[in-house]
């Protein structure tokens, strides 16, 4: 569908048809307190060029990892990306198309959605995926809330310190309304105890949510852990690095049942924190409790292979307040990013990127691991792209001396989140860090003592 | 089919056949039509407490998504589970096979209607 916009003389049509004379009179159910009157404190208007200028004099105060080396990571990451998706993405079929109403019209944009949720399917080993939510925090919510809809009688919900921070937050604000227990459990040497997890509760557990690699870094035992959730008659809940799954096994494969994560690493940019997108994917058996758009496969009235949206009875604009979800929309221009970018690397592609990941972290820890005063924090873990670092001199200390003397974004200083690990530091090394870069930072490193 | 005389109904289209203190309740042959074909159905577990007017359920069809309201107040003692995987059995039997819930019933229900009621009800709102 081709975008065009509305004239004067349209919105004049418009309003004589509802029998109104501006636009004015459509916000009067607004109480006056609640309006703004006034001007907008944005100064006035520029025209084009000095409006440009004056942008780029702001953005030239930004340090960003365009331009700087950067190891930083924590949740956010940045991976190769061909130039191929901006150019697709960008047809004005995509860059501007919303959610169509009737959406069987827009049957290209229902065909990738149908094509994203095959890629999320393949790469997680489930039977379902939806088109996309808002993030991959909101992605572990909704996945409790499913579980939570599934066992309705269960009232605890199990989830690991080792999800990233904000997940944790997210879980909190959601739960905090409603009358179920959120329980923590903490890390052992930088992994989730299965154990712990299977003393925690002793009954009315929904799901276990747990994250892998984990905000650590730290390869989690998910075989374990799903076998701890069921045996606590609730449901695994398991948050992914995407990236991670071209070389370590499916949750699918391992029990989970809800796979979800931050799906931004896969073909977008961490740009300012957004926009990104999460996905989520269950078995076919909780799919009436899955939230958001599902695209299916069907006929049309000819025969044709056609694609519509459909389980659309969960949805918000048919059950309204009895929804099993608000989502009714999608990320779709991130997930439309993300199932390019998939099809572009194919499946050697996306195993040979991991296979980048995997070797150029594991240099970079063994590198940094050998220098005096330095040290692995969990030695005896498995990681993928990121780990954890012990340094001689504070987190804090270190980031400051790279950026200062050498131009390198570092990496996570955990002492942020406790004072009491101001040591730690959290190093993300991927395919956009070359050889070179990691020699540099090591070398770097080897000044700070 | 013509509605069963033995059996009370309500205004959202349930039957309910008391027996002692045990209701059973389904959904009449006029709502099975006008569903149409039935794709899916949501039943309690027993142990569930329901009241009067109350969802105890949905059903859906390719058409529309129905909650199954309540004609008595009670606690479930079973649920045709089976049901689910049998849609049909509802369209072709829904007084017999079509049962969805029986109910352990905490009083007498009222303000239902009788079938001869039910169907001058119908026919008013056709």
């Amino acid at each position: 569908m081709t975008y065009v916009q509305n004239t004067a003389q349209d919105q004049a049509d418009m309003l004589a048809a509802i029998g109104m004379k501006s636009t004015d009179e459509l916000w009067e159910t607004i109480p006056r307190p609640c309006r703004f009157e006034g001007d907008l404190d944005v100064g006035p208007a520029l025209t084009e060029d000095v409006l440009v200028r004056h942008m780029r004099e702001i953005a030239k105060r930004n340090v960003a990892p365009d331009d700087h080396t950067s190891f930083l990571g924590a949740g956010t990451y940045r991976h190769f990306c061909p130039a191929l998706v901006d150019n697709l993405v960008m047809r004005t079929e995509f860059w501007t198309a919303y959610t169509p109403y009737q959406p069987e019209a827009s049957q290209g944009t229902l065909t990738t959605i149908y094509e994203f949720q095959s890629l999320i399917c393949r790469i997680t080993g489930m039977e379902v995926a939806n088109a996309s939510v808002y993030d991959g925090a909101t992605a572990v919510i909704e996945g409790v809330m499913l579980a939570l809809r599934a066992k309705r009688k269960a009232d605890k919900v199990i989830a690991s310190r080792g999800l990233h921070p904000d997940t944790i937050a997210v879980l909190d604000t959601y739960l905090r309304h409603l009358d179920v227990e959120l329980i923590l459990v903490d890390l052992v040497d930088g992994a989730t105890p299965s154990d712990a997890v299977a003393a925690a509760a002793e009954s009315g557990v929904a799901a276990v949510a747990f994250q892998n690699p984990n905000f650590h870094g730290v390869v989690e035992d998910v075989q374990s852990l799903c076998d701890a959730a069921h045996d606590l008659d609730g449901l695994a809940v398991v948050s992914v690095d995407p990236i991670s799954l071209s070389v370590l096994e499916a949750p699918g494969e391992q029990g989970a049942d809800v796979v979800c994560g931050e799906g931004t690493p896969m073909g977008n940019e961490p740009w300012y924190g957004g926009p990104g997108f999460g996905f989520m994917a269950s078995r076919m058996s909780t799919v009436r409790q899955m939230p958001a758009r599902i695209a299916g496969e069907t006929t049309d009235a000819d025969g044709k292979r056609a694609v519509v949206l459909t389980f659309q009875t969960r949805e918000q604009h048919i059950r309204r307040t009895k929804a099993t979800s608000n989502i009714c929309t999608s990320q779709q221009l991130m997930a439309l990013r993300a199932t390019i970018w998939a099809a572009l690397l194919g499946k050697t592609g996306f195993e040979k990127l991991g296979r980048t990941n995997l070797s150029r972290a594991h240099y970079a820890a063994d590198k940094i691991a050998a220098l005096p005063g330095w040290s692995l924090t969990y030695p005896e873990r498995g990681f993928f792209k990121e780990f954890c670092v012990t340094a001689p001199v504070t987190a804090a200390e270190v980031n400051r001396r790279l950026m200062g003397e050498h131009g390198i974004i570092g990496g996570f200083d955990l002492g942020r989140l406790d004072n009491a690990r101001s040591h730690e530091w959290l190093v993300a090394v991927t395919d956009v860090n070359s050889r070179e870069e990691i020699d540099r930072l090591v070398a770097a490193l080897e000044t700070i003592k | 089919m013509s509605n069963p005389t033995d059996l009370q109904y309500t205004e959202s289209h349930e039957w309910v056949r008391i027996d002692g203190d045990v209701a059973t309740i389904g959904i009449t042959a006029h709502a099975a039509e006008s569903l149409s074909d039935l794709v899916f159905l949501e039943l309690p577990e027993s142990g569930d407490a329901v009241s009067v007017g109350e969802s105890f359920g949905e059903i859906e069809s390719v058409k529309a998504v129905s909650e199954l309201k309540s004609p008595v107040a009670g606690e479930v003692a079973e649920a045709n589970n089976g049901l689910e995987d049998a849609l049909s059995d509802i369209n072709e039997d829904p007084y017999g096979k079509g049962w969805m819930i029986k109910v352990k019933v905490s009083g007498a229900p009222d303000g239902l209607m009788d079938a001869d009621a039910y169907d001058k009800f119908v026919a008013a709102n056709a």
